[in-house]
């Protein structure tokens, strides 16, 4: 069966529409929503509508948990004080724009979806807010994935789409304090993360949007990037009184604001 | 770039925004530093209040003197009296109206060079010089619809990671199309750095030697320069002072570095 993941939409209802078309022309039985459906783009409201009227499962992302709670994360979320105002801009004019039954609809958003042996995360398992990037330590990455006790873990957050193998999955372990150090090994099975990138705020240079279909008789991934009209974001962002900066950086593919790139920090909100 | 002989004179410097003039100059006044006592003067006019050139030359040849608006008479004294003047013409001038060069006494030396990229010619540049010097610096014919955009900075203390998004959003066209542009600016560590881009090559940064500001708000210069088409001051405006610490944080950084040169010590 195909399925699709998608991820980090943040409230480009055009990019959304587009990848939308595009699963159902890649004829996927079944779509995953990996979270941050609100945050820097225009239109946050009908993109919940549209992910709530297709009942899509859905995850609930590090933007969606912040509206709901309030901003609460570590540094790792902004790597410059630009991106702090920013960010912060944006959050409050998120806040300002949506109805209460959207903010109640975020709140119930599941942290972690689980479907046979795949895991379904925001962030990580441990944080919406903490960035698997391609570059993460093997052992921490590896550990992500069994914390889930699934094989391949899907997530997003880092809006760079990628398939991580972790096949030298062997770990060795040395217990000491006891009489005699103890040395055990374990040989984990084959493990995946894969990054579905980001429908709405990409950062790989283009303005499309990227999304995964994943095969779960062959285990195959694809990666799907798509065209869609993005002028239409960006005038909507001018129009409404976002950033101009944000128009001309998501025409780039660059993301609203720009965003961690340490792959050895831990986000403190989740360890 | 060739030097002129070291003699009494006024050397007015013109050409393209970009293509050179302040690194020609600074290589006279390096080598006449070198060779001679004499002493320097450096005048941009109407540079007003953001004069990142001037500042510069001051920070690299603080033996130089820099005048400003309103000393031109001055200017004519000092040659008079043995000093050898650079006065760099800012690309927007109009050279056919300069009243400053048609009032310099015929009892003064005085030359008139263009600096251009090497194997470009401009005539504007060309019938006006009475000499052409070739940089190896290139810069784009800039349009007809040129604005300036200008700012102090002075006081204000930059985050670098914030001040590299800025300056890679406005050198790759986030703000408008810009051909040059250039400023001078204090990060939270203390330090001074000036940075440099024309269209025509990557960004130069440069570290300038200046102490460390450590005692609050820096009260030296800092500024920039934006030459370009349809920039969006205002959104130029919000980006900058969005990259700029607050007090508490300018404390917390100055603190740090002070206990950390103290450990060193």
């Amino acid at each position: 069966m195909k399925i699709a993941v998608m991820s980090c939409i943040h409230s480009n209802y055009e990019a959304l529409d587009a990848v939308l078309r595009d699963i159902d022309r890649a004829k996927a039985e079944k779509i995953f929503c990996l979270g941050d459906l609100v945050g820097y783009g225009p239109e946050p409201h009908a993109v919940v509508e549209m992910i709530r009227s297709l009942d899509i499962p859905t995850v609930q992302g590090c933007w969606d948990e912040d509206i709901v709670e309030g901003l609460n994360s570590c540094e790792c979320s902004y790597p410059s004080v630009l991106a702090e105002h920013r960010g912060r801009f944006a959050h409050e004019w998120t806040k300002e724009q949506i109805y209460p039954d959207t903010i109640e609809f975020l709140a119930e958003l599941p942290k972690t979806m689980m479907y046979e042996n795949l895991a379904f995360v925001h962030g990580s398992p441990h944080s919406q807010h903490e960035y698997l990037l391609p570059e993460l330590d093997g052992f921490i990455a590896l550990e992500r994935v069994l914390s889930t006790g699934a094989d391949t873990l899907f997530c997003g957050h880092t809006h760079v789409p990628y398939v991580r193998s972790l096949d030298a999955g062997q770990l060795n372990i040395r217990v000491t304090g006891t009489k005699e150090n103890q040395d055990s090994t374990f040989t984990a099975p084959l493990k995946r993360i894969v990054n579905a990138g980001s429908v709405g705020e990409p950062r790989h240079g283009r303005p499309n949007a990227t999304y995964v279909i994943y095969d779960t008789d062959t285990e195959e991934v694809t990666m799907r990037e798509v065209e869609y009209d993005y002028q239409k974001t960006c005038a909507a962002i001018i129009e409404k009184g976002l950033p101009k900066i944000f128009a001309w950086r998501l025409a780039k593919g660059m993301e609203y604001a720009e965003r961690a790139d340490d792959a050895s920090h831990l986000c403190e909100r989740g360890v | 770039m060739s030097n002129l002989k070291n003699e009494s004179q006024i050397i007015a410097i013109a050409g393209l925004a970009g293509a050179g003039k302040t690194s020609w100059i600074l290589q006279q006044i390096q080598i006449a530093a070198q060779t001679s006592a004499q002493q320097i003067v450096y005048f941009a006019p109407s540079s007003g209040t953001v004069a990142i050139d001037a500042n510069l030359v001051a920070i690299q040849f603080p033996d130089v003197e820099i005048l400003s608006d309103g000393q031109e008479l001055d200017l004519f004294t000092r040659v008079a009296n043995g000093a050898i003047a650079y006065v760099e013409l800012g690309f927007h001038l109009d050279l056919a109206k300069m009243p400053l060069l048609d009032s310099i006494p015929e009892s003064l030396s005085y030359h008139k060079v263009a600096v251009c990229p090497r194997g470009r010619h401009y005539a504007e540049f060309q019938s006006w010089a009475d000499r052409v010097v070739e940089s190896d610096l290139d810069t784009a014919q800039i349009s007809s619809q040129v604005q300036v955009w200008r700012s102090p900075l002075t006081g204000q203390v930059f985050d670098p990671s914030s001040l590299n998004v800025f300056w890679y959003e406005l050198t790759e066209g986030g703000y408008g199309e810009v051909y040059r542009c250039k400023g001078i600016f204090d990060l939270a560590d203390g330090r001074a750095f000036y940075i440099d881009y024309t269209k025509a090559k990557e960004s130069v940064y440069v570290e300038l030697r200046l102490p460390r500001w450590l005692e609050g708000r820096p009260q030296r210069f800092s500024g920039i320069e934006v030459v370009g088409a349809g920039l969006d001051n205002s959104e130029m405006i919000k980006s900058i002072t969005d990259c700029c610490l607050s007090d508490e944080i300018i404390q917390n950084y100055q603190q740090q570095i002070k206990r950390s040169q103290l450990i060193s010590v």
